[in-house]
Order: structure tokens, then C-alpha cells, then sequence
């Protein structure tokens, strides 16, 4: 296993982790504000940098040019996925509540929206470098 | 109408009479990983310029030799 599929795996983990707890103290605590706390795991992702640094530090060349592919491909997709559903979101709102109609928020929604969105990114990306790892998958196939 | 070609490659057969030089041992000269010569030789991943002819030249030969191009009219 090369460094960018550990560490596509170390952040899966940790994305995980954080919807989970998020999830569970939005059950036990119904309080949207506090529940946002689960989102300061996201904060291990910045233990990423060492997976590289221990390669490096073996003589291992730790990223490459077909590294490098699959993180671009991988990030495209999860992007486009991320746009999707936003702009799917955007209609369906518009539609819901007619042009001249309101939500009634709570104002750790905008926050919650933000956290999602990077939620939801990270895992498709991080999912999508594993299957191209593990398929052996050509790259240049994504984009004919 | 477009045919798909296919990059094909000699690397393996350029490894074993280079002194059954190991892929790792490969990918240490070139400057990649193992894993990107594994892919290379399965025909999973088409190398940049720069390096197929970092490849070519390591082992000494022309490009050409090491890469070929194959359209599926030529089969």
C-alpha cells in the first residue's frame, strides 16, 4: 500500500468518525450547536502530512506521477458529486418553498452545510483513490 | 470514426536481460514508485513524456523500443 491509499484510508476513518459522532450527539443531546463540536476530529486529518513524511524518511519515493493522477481524477469526481447535490438541493428548496418563501433555520445551519459538504467530498474522493488503488484501474480510462 | 489504441510496453523483457534488474530497483532509478512500474508493465497506466523517457534512458535504447503504439486495426 503506497502513502496516498494510507492516507486516502486515514481520512476515510477520520471523516467517518466524525459524522458518527455527530450523529450520535444530535440523538443524545438534540442540540444542533454543541453536536457541530464532533466536527473538531476532522482536525487529525492534519496528521496526513506524516504518512508521507514516514515514506520520505524510509528512502520510499512517496508520490508520483500516477499518484498524482488519481488524487486529480479522484477530486474531480468528488466534486462534481458535491455539485450535484447542491445545486439538486438549490431547485428542490426553490421549488419547495416558492421564489417569495422563507426557512425557518437554525443558525448552525449554514455551519452544519459547510461541514456536510467537506464530509461528503472527503469520502467520495477518499473512496474513489481506494478503488483505483485496489483495481488497478487505468487512469486515463476516467476521462476518455 | 476513432479507433482506441493501446500503449503497449517491453519494460518486463527490458528488466530480465538488464540483469534481472527488480521492479522496485526500477522504480528507484526512475523516480517512481513500485507500484507505478507494476501498473506500467500490466498496461494499467500510460506513462508522461517525461517519464518514458526516463525509462528509454536507463535502459539505453530509444523510446520506440520500449513503447509501442498499437491501433486495434493492426491488431
Amino acid at each position: 500500500m503506497n502513502a496516498q491509499e494510507k492516507e486516502a484510508w486515514f481520512s476515510l476513518y477520520v471523516t467517518v468518525a466524525a459524522l458518527v459522532v455527530y450523529a450520535v450527539l444530535y440523538v443524545i443531546t438534540r442540540h444542533p450547536a454543541f453536536s457541530l463540536c464532533a466536527f473538531s476530529i476532522l482536525a487529525l486529518g492534519a496528521l496526513r502530512g506524516r504518512i508521507y513524511r514516514k515514506a520520505r524518511l524510509n528512502g520510499e519515493i512517496a508520490y508520483d506521477e500516477r499518484d498524482r493522477e488519481i488524487g486529480k481524477t479522484a477530486f474531480s469526481i468528488a466534486f462534481g458529486v458535491f455539485w450535484v447535490v447542491f445545486v439538486a438541493t438549490v431547485l428542490v428548496v426553490q421549488f419547495v418553498f416558492k421564489p417569495h418563501g422563507s426557512i425557518d433555520q437554525y443558525s448552525t445551519a449554514m455551519g452544519t452545510f459547510v461541514w456536510m459538504a467537506y464530509c461528503l467530498i472527503e469520502i467520495i474522493r477518499t473512496l474513489i483513490i481506494i478503488v483505483l488503488y485496489r483495481k488497478g484501474q487505468h487512469v486515463q480510462q476516467m476521462y476518455p | 470514426m476513432s479507433s482506441k489504441c493501446i500503449l503497449k510496453n517491453r519494460i518486463r523483457r527490458l528488466r530480465f536481460d538488464h540483469g534481472e534488474l527488480t521492479q522496485e530497483e526500477l522504480a528507484e532509478k526512475v523516480g517512481v514508485t513500485r507500484q507505478t512500474i507494476i501498473a506500467l508493465e500490466a498496461g494499467n497506466y500510460n506513462p508522461s513524456l517525461i517519464l518514458a523517457m526516463r525509462i528509454a534512458s536507463f535502459f539505453s535504447v530509444p523510446v520506440e523500443t520500449v513503447f509501442e503504439l498499437e491501433s486495434p486495426a493492426n491488431g
